[in-house]
Parts: structure tokens; C-alpha cells; sequence
């Protein structure tokens, strides 16, 4: 069965959620993921967004995470105060974010490409992205693979991954929550070396080349000496994608257009 | 206790209590956006204004373009379709129509220095902006902006902020009665904090109600009228966006908000046609048409009242 390049992603960020953790969630693609995970393999998963919204149980794929559609079958409607008390107590199992730029520490730049104060591209900002990557117990990062969105060094450092890679830094800086765990693109599944905290590749999906992976990434990537394949998506997640999370094709259609 | 009538319509609301160089704080987050408001600073014109808010969406964007904005402290500020805020881009990027002076906090790092300057402590103290860049950068609050210290209680490392207060904050809400006793549901985001920590205060409603409707779910207060200085019945007042129960967001809204905003020559065509060239709210309404408001009209589902219980019967102990 075919499948596109976000349909692998929305697939492989659903299998990092665990039934019974709880997820705080960040706008496009973690949306679809998680929304997955809850049709197949996690029911129990607990689902909250920067917004307020806890405990998501909607019908409808949201459009946004401020969405009116997420307030069906809702069990709870947060300030932003107490769902940052959910984070700061350690309440959180996981935070999935996006990214525009990333860097081999994990470290998230969502703020300005060039120089801070005098910008070459001005983006939108962290929103709640740092709040959920300073103390979330761990996070995934979902990301287009191209190599400038993959320097080895961030423009600006948005949302904290493993700063400069110094051992036990997170810590020293004061925060709470471990880091990235892994990075999930249209190409490949990576996660962090143990000892040096820089990105190693964990799985190429079908049909990638190696030195696509190589060339698409702005830093020297830890490549282990055997490197499985993503397990591709199975018909029966390809389906619940299609006809349960998204069968509009809000998010499935938009990236392909 | 006598109770002032407060209600005013919304050109006399912005125009005797939004001042040129007012720190103003504006509630909604994506929810209860107070566009109506934000046409009406637009087409009074005002100027050097320091707007605050959680996350910006376009509202902010019409602001900075319309060029009454001199400042801005925010945590996000883009068109969610996804796509640029070009009149927030112009402005960092090429200084037009001004420069404007950005002070950046996380979304959630905002709410509590919200909540601080709503319970008036000097700062509050919190776990994140902890290593990044956010702790690299100031903008016009300087030092002002946050401290790193250790805990005075056990070392760990906290980032305090200072609370954030505002000289006048403006929100759309779903109903208030005359005094302006404001109630809202749905996603409230940080608003409770943020309006409660202005020192004066317009609240706008999609309708005002007897006070016997209020009072009767007192929870649901987030304003108290004794704090509130102007009253707006404003229907439709926060479309594009949208008030739970009573209309959706607009979707279409926002990919043709972009694609008109483009060029400088483009955006103001596009407030000339939309915010200057028409009177009020109404009659911006009436120009977006019967057809799509009933589209966006949203049926009925009441929740299951609560029981408060009638203590007026109850014998005294």
C-alpha cells in the first residue's frame, strides 16, 4: 500500500505515544499523531494542548490547537497557568513538537533566521514550545529533512534540547525535564548519543538512501553501523488515518498540494 | 449599593479610555479575540501604543501595519493558516511602517507574569526560557525583562519575571449585564490574569443580560463589574475568531487575509476596504454578509445546570 512522506511521520510520532502517558501537544503534524495513537494503540492516552484544552476525545481533526472543535467531549478546559502546572510538576510524559530548524543538540529554533535584532526572516516564535520542551519529561521533534533546517548551530535557541551537549547541562541550567528523545522526519528516525548528546540516526524509512540522510543534514550525523529500515505503515493504520483521523484531508492533502 | 450603568458604545469606549502611549493588554486566545476593538484603535488612529498580548494572530498584525503599534510583548505572533504575518514581518525585517521594539516571553512564562501583575507581586518565578536564547535577549524592559537566580529555599535555578501590568485592557467576552459583571466559558487561556491586570478595563459581549443571569452562575465570573469601566455590546465582535456557543472561527478568513496583505500598497487597500471604510461593527458585518454569518452560526448544546442550592430558605443555625 502506498503512502506519502507525512503519512510515514504522522505514523512513526503515533508510535512513540504510549497508552497511558500523557501527551502535551503541539499544533500540524504531532496533532495527527497523536489523534492516531488514540484510535489504535493508546485509548488511555491523555491529550493536552497549550491552549487549555485536557483530556481531548474530539470527533473531528482540529485545525489548530486553539480550535472550537476541540471542546467536543472534553474533560477539561484549563487556564494556560494550570496546564504549565501540569508541565512543572512533572506531570507530563511527553511533549511533541514541531520545528523550523534544528540542531544536533536537539535544540529548537522557531524565533528568527539570521541575526536576532536585525533579521533576515522573522518567524512566529516560541508560543508555548519552550514552556513544553524545558519540562516535559521527554520530547519528540517532528521536522522536514533539509539541510538548512538541520545546522549545527540554531539561529536562536527557541526551545531547549541538550544546549551545548556538556554533560548533565539541562540540569545545570535548572531544567526539569530530559530533553529530546527523538526526531522524526519525512526521511528518518533519530535519536541522541548517549554520552555526547548528538543526533544518531536510528532508522532510514523505505526507500531513502543513506547519503540523502547525509547530504539533507547540516551537521555530521552518528550513523551506527547497522541501520534498520522504519517499519513502513501498516494498511490499518494507513486506513484509521485516512478515514477516521483526517478523512477530510486537512493536514493528509495540504503538505502534498 | 448603588451600581453605575456602564455600557457605551464602542467609538466612545476606545476613545475615552485607549490613550496614545498606553500599555494596553488584550484578552482571547484564539477564543474571544477582540477584533471589533481592534478595528476601533485602528480607525481612531491612535499611536505609541504598547500592546501585550498572550499570542498574536492577525488582530496584531492589523495593528503593527495600521501603524499604531510601538511596541509589542508577546510570545507568538504569525497567520495560524500556517503562514507569515507580513505587517509583523515588514516591521522586523524592514522597519515599515516603523520600527516596533519586541519583548519575547514563552506563551506559558507570559500567563504567569500575567497572574503576577493580577496579584500584584513584583515578579513570579518559574522553570522555563531557562538556557536559551530567550535569557540571551533584552528588548525595552532591559534588565526588567527576567532574572536567573537560585532559590533562596534550596538552590535550584528559577527564571523570575516580572508581572506584567497594563494601563488598560480590552476583552471580548459572551455576556455581562449593565454594571459590567463579565462571564465567559470555553477556552480562557491566560485572560483572566491579563485583564485582571489592567487598571482600567473595556469588556465587550456578544450580549448584555440582567443581572439576575450572572448571578445566578457567579462562578463564571472572570471580571468583577466594580473593576470594569466600559461595557460594549458588540454581537459578532470577535469574528474572524470565535465565542463558544455562539459562532465558529471563519476559515477562509485567514488564507484570503494573507494573500491581501502581501505588499504595503495591498494592505492598505485591504484596511481601507475593511476597517476604515466601513462605520462600525455592524455595518462590517452586514459587508461580510448574512450568508456566511449563518454558516457560521453554531446550533445548541446546553451543559446541565448546576445545583447551587437556595440558602435564602435556609435556617439560620
Amino acid at each position: 500500500m502506498g503512502y506519502s512522506a507525512l503519512e510515514i511521520m504522522a505514523v512513526a510520532g503515533a508510535r512513540q505515544l504510549k497508552d497511558g502517558e500523557v501527551a502535551f501537544v503541539g499544533t500540524g503534524l504531532p496533532m495527527l499523531s497523536a489523534q492516531l495513537a488514540l484510535h489504535i494503540h493508546a485509548p488511555n492516552l491523555v491529550i493536552m494542548y497549550e491552549s487549555g484544552y485536557v483530556g481531548c476525545r474530539n470527533k473531528e481533526i482540529a485545525r489548530l490547537i486553539g480550535d472550537i472543535r476541540l471542546m467536543y467531549n472534553l474533560a477539561m478546559v484549563a487556564t494556560m497557568k494550570d496546564v504549565l502546572g501540569f508541565l512543572q510538576t512533572g506531570k507530563v510524559d511527553v511533549g511533541f513538537l514541531g520545528g523550523a530548524q534544528i540542531d544536533q543538540y536537539g535544540n529548537i529554533n522557531a524565533t528568527v533566521i539570521g541575526d536576532y535584532k536585525d533579521p533576515k526572516v522573522r518567524l512566529p516564535g516560541s508560543g508555548g514550545a519552550n514552556d513544553i520542551a524545558s519540562s516535559a519529561n521527554r520530547t519528540i521533534i517532528t521536522c522536514n529533512h533539509e539541510a538548512r533546517r538541520f545546522p549545527a548551530r540554531v539561529d536562536y535557541i527557541t526551545s531547549p534540547g541538550y544546549l551545548d551537549g556538556k554533560p548533565g547541562q539541562r540540569a545545570k541550567v535548572g531544567l526539569r525535564g530530559k530533553g529530546p528523545d527523538k526526531v522524526i522526519t519525512d526521511l528518518a528516525i533519530m535519536g541522541f548519543d548517549e554520552s555526547t548528546k548528538k543526533m544518531r540516526l536510528e532508522s532510514i524509512h523505505p526507500g531513502v538512501s543513506l547519503e540523502e540522510i547525509k547530504e539533507k543534514t547540516g551537521f555530521e550525523l552518528i550513523v551506527p553501523e547497522e541501520v534498520p529500515e522504519t517499519e513502513p505503515p501498516t494498511p490499518e493504520e494507513l486506513r484509521i488515518l485516512r478515514e477516521e483521523v483526517d478523512p477530510l484531508g486537512f493536514y493528509l492533502l495540504r503538505r502534498q498540494r | 449599593m448603588t451600581q453605575e450603568n456602564k455600557v457605551m458604545s464602542m467609538k466612545d469606549a476606545i476613545e475615552k479610555l485607549v490613550n496614545d502611549g498606553d500599555t494596553i493588554y488584550l484578552g482571547g486566545f484564539i477564543q474571544g479575540e477582540p477584533y471589533a476593538a481592534i478595528h476601533e484603535i485602528i480607525r481612531q488612529e491612535k499611536r505609541d501604543l504598547t500592546v501585550s498580548k498572550a499570542a498574536g494572530i492577525v488582530h496584531i498584525d492589523m495593528l503593527i501595519g495600521a501603524g499604531c503599534v510601538k511596541r509589542l510583548i508577546t510570545s507568538y505572533l504569525w497567520n495560524p493558516i500556517p503562514k507569515s504575518a507580513h505587517a509583523f514581518r515588514r516591521a522586523l525585517e524592514e522597519g515599515f511602517p516603523h520600527p516596533i521594539e519586541l519583548e519575547e516571553y514563552p506563551l506559558l512564562a507570559i500567563t504567569v507574569a500575567y497572574f503576577a501583575g493580577s496579584v500584584g507581586l513584583p515578579f513570579v518565578a518559574t522553570k522555563t526560557m531557562l538556557g536559551t536564547d530567550f535569557v540571551r535577549n533584552y528588548s525595552f524592559l532591559g534588565e526588567g525583562k527576567f532574572k536567573v537566580i537560585e532559590s533562596p529555599f534550596n538552590g535550584e535555578k528559577v527564571c523570575l519575571i516580572p508581572g506584567l501590568k497594563h494601563d488598560v485592557g480590552i476583552i471580548q467576552a459572551q455576556r455581562a449585564d449593565e454594571f459590567g459583571n463579565t462571564q465567559a466559558w470555553g477556552l480562557l487561556g491566560s485572560t483572566k490574569y491579563g485583564i485582571n491586570s489592567c487598571k482600567k478595563i473595556i469588556v465587550c459581549v456578544e450580549e448584555i443580560v440582567p443581572s439576575d443571569v450572572i448571578k445566578k452562575d457567579p462562578n463564571r465570573t472572570l471580571v468583577p463589574g466594580f473593576r470594569v469601566d466600559a461595557v460594549v455590546e458588540e454581537p459578532w465582535g470577535s469574528y474572524p475568531s470565535y465565542v463558544q456557543g455562539y459562532y465558529d472561527r471563519d476559515f477562509r478568513f485567514f488564507p484570503h487575509y494573507e494573500r491581501e496583505t502581501r505588499s504595503i500598497e495591498d494592505f492598505n487597500q485591504y484596511l481601507e476596504e475593511w476597517v476604515y471604510g466601513v462605520r462600525d461593527r455592524k455595518e462590517y458585518m452586514e459587508k461580510i454578509g448574512q450568508e456566511r454569518m449563518e454558516r457560521l452560526r453554531v446550533p445548541k448544546r446546553e451543559s446541565v445546570p448546576v445545583n447551587y442550592g437556595n440558602y435564602a430558605d435556609f435556617p439560620e443555625l
